[in-house]
């Protein structure tokens, strides 16, 4: 058990955005919290982060309350958010906090691993959509989270890139062990990429299916077994 | 090996060549028109179009610094006036940094003391100047003060900003990571202020030239406002216009160095070339 929560309902002035979630997260599992735009499914996650910190409820990070921001809570934004005054190794190395001998080398071996060898020392305004996520996505790994929290991150990359990613989240999911919490509005990339989908509804966000995708890895994105799913997911948000 | 050696050298030799004439093109463009100009000037004044009490020819401009230079008068006169702006920009740029940083991180600050500077800055900076004097007499520390008081208004502006726009975006990044709030402060809110704290010392040090020869022509021995001054009640119109260029060339050269400090500090920003050489 990693992330547990309890009655969690957050609200701004009238607006109610997620109301009453009870959800449990088990280790290594890789979750997709799908709706549609405006069900707080972002909401929902920054909560988990510890960025937002005005939730009623409970939430339990191995059984401890969540009190705030914690390392082993790794977070990856919708935009890559590099900061631009710094060149793609600062940047990955940004929330280490020592510096030595060893901590750079697994700076460089997660270089290698999102696809970035080579462009260490570019800076962002030179990187492409893609290559920034990556280095994103590397900057968050190389903190060795045991949470990785996802809101969205693919969802301003063309499609090819989109689905280079995901294939380097799922490589980086089997090898860590990683759980992972993604938020998402593309059906196919959640049925592609979870264990489970949570299904929110709108306003208030409240769950409104959770859908077990017990398809072995790796899954073709086409096939029979998912099609299904997809149908069952769409119904139930009532798109047809 | 030896291949790729070559491979990674020779570009970046042709991409300096290739600067290199650029540079040299836009050099030799900007340069035609105020060439244009002081053949036309120079050629008027020979035909005596203009009189030479008035405006006196190019080289006679040219021969007139030659000649101050030689009597050793003009490099003091350039010294003090430079001494005057360096000092009056330092004092009023530390005074901006300093308040501008309470401000920008105190909300209630903000409320307490905005307003006030709001309101200050409405009053043509000139107008202090007979209060400075009475205060403060012609000496030194009247021209400083106002100088800083020309130089405060753009830093404080600029750099308040700079702060308060800094983007929630990058500091939810700081947070993400656990920074320290000192680390927030050096490794996200500084560099991402550096751009606003170089509009605002750059506007400065303008403004600051402007109120150096303010301040000298109120009153003062040395300096090249006084050397306007001097030319004005000498009728030496010579005099003037070497004052005028020297104060040209040397706002430019100052300007310049802070400029290629900027390019320096600021080669991450995504912006366009041009935009940034104004």
């Amino acid at each position: 058990m990693t992330l547990t929560l309890e009655n969690v309902s957050r609200s701004f002035q009238t607006v109610t955005a997620i109301k009453q979630i009870n959800l449990t997260i088990k280790k290594g599992e890789v979750i997709c919290l799908l709706g549609k735009s405006g069900c707080g499914k972002s909401t929902l996650l920054r909560t988990l982060s510890g960025l937002d910190q005005e939730y009623s409820g409970k939430i339990y990070f191995e059984g401890t309350p969540l009190t705030g921001v914690r390392e082993e809570i790794g977070f990856i934004f919708q935009e890559p958010r590099l900061l631009p005054w710094l060149n793609v190794i600062d940047n990955i190395q940004f929330g280490l906090k020592q510096n030595d001998e060893q901590t750079s080398q697994r700076v460089h071996r997660f270089i290698q691993y999102v696809g970035l060898k080579g462009k260490e020392y570019i800076y962002p305004k030179a990187l492409s959509g893609g290559m920034s996520q990556r280095a994103a996505i590397a900057r968050a790994l190389v903190c060795d989270p045991e949470v990785l929290l996802l809101d969205e991150p693919f969802s301003a990359l063309d499609h090819f890139t989109k689905l280079e990613l995901q294939d380097l989240l799922l490589k980086i999911q089997a090898k860590y062990k990683t759980t992972m919490v993604m938020v998402t509005h593309d059906i196919d990339e959640a049925l592609y990429l979870a264990d489970r989908i949570v299904v929110l509804s709108s306003q208030p966000g409240t769950i409104q299916q959770i859908v077990e995708v017990t398809q072995p890895r790796p899954r073709t994105r086409t096939s029979d077994g998912l099609k299904g799913l997809k149908e069952k997911i769409l119904k139930t948000l009532h798109v047809e | 090996m030896e291949k790729d050696i070559h491979h990674t050298l020779y570009p970046t030799i042709k991409v300096e060549k290739v600067n290199f004439v650029i540079m040299l093109k836009k050099l030799v463009i900007g340069a035609v028109f105020p060439l244009g100009i002081l053949i036309l000037w120079e050629s008027l004044s020979r035909i005596g179009v203009f009189e030479s009490y008035q405006l006196p020819a190019p080289t006679a401009v040219a021969l007139k610094g030659i000649d101050l230079f030689q009597s050793g008068m003009l490099v003091p006169h350039i010294m003090a006036t430079i001494l005057r702006v360096f000092m009056g920009f330092l004092l009023g740029t530390s005074v901006a940094v300093f308040i501008s940083i309470l401000v920008g991180f105190w909300p209630l600050l903000e409320k307490l003391i905005d307003p006030t500077i709001q309101a200050l800055r409405q009053i043509p900076s000139l107008a202090w100047v007979p209060l400075f004097i009475l205060w403060m007499g012609i000496g030194e520390s009247s021209k400083i003060t106002m100088i800083a008081v020309g130089v405060f208004f753009p830093v404080y502006l600029n750099l308040l900003s700079g702060i308060v726009s800094v983007d929630r975006k990058w500091l939810e990044v700081g947070q993400i990571f656990g920074l320290s709030k000192r680390y927030q402060i050096t490794k996200i809110i500084l560099p991402a202020i550096l751009p606003a704290f170089f509009t605002g010392i750059r506007t400065g040090l303008g403004l600051g030239f402007m109120f150096v020869v303010a301040s000298e022509l109120m009153g003062a021995s040395e300096g090249l406002g006084y050397l306007l001054i001097l030319g004005q009640n000498t009728l030496q119109p010579d005099t003037i216009l070497v004052s005028i260029i020297l104060f040209a060339v040397i706002g430019k050269f100052t300007d310049g160095t802070l400029k290629s400090l900027e390019t320096k500090l600021l080669h991450w920003q995504d912006t366009l070339e041009r935009g940034q050489s104004k």
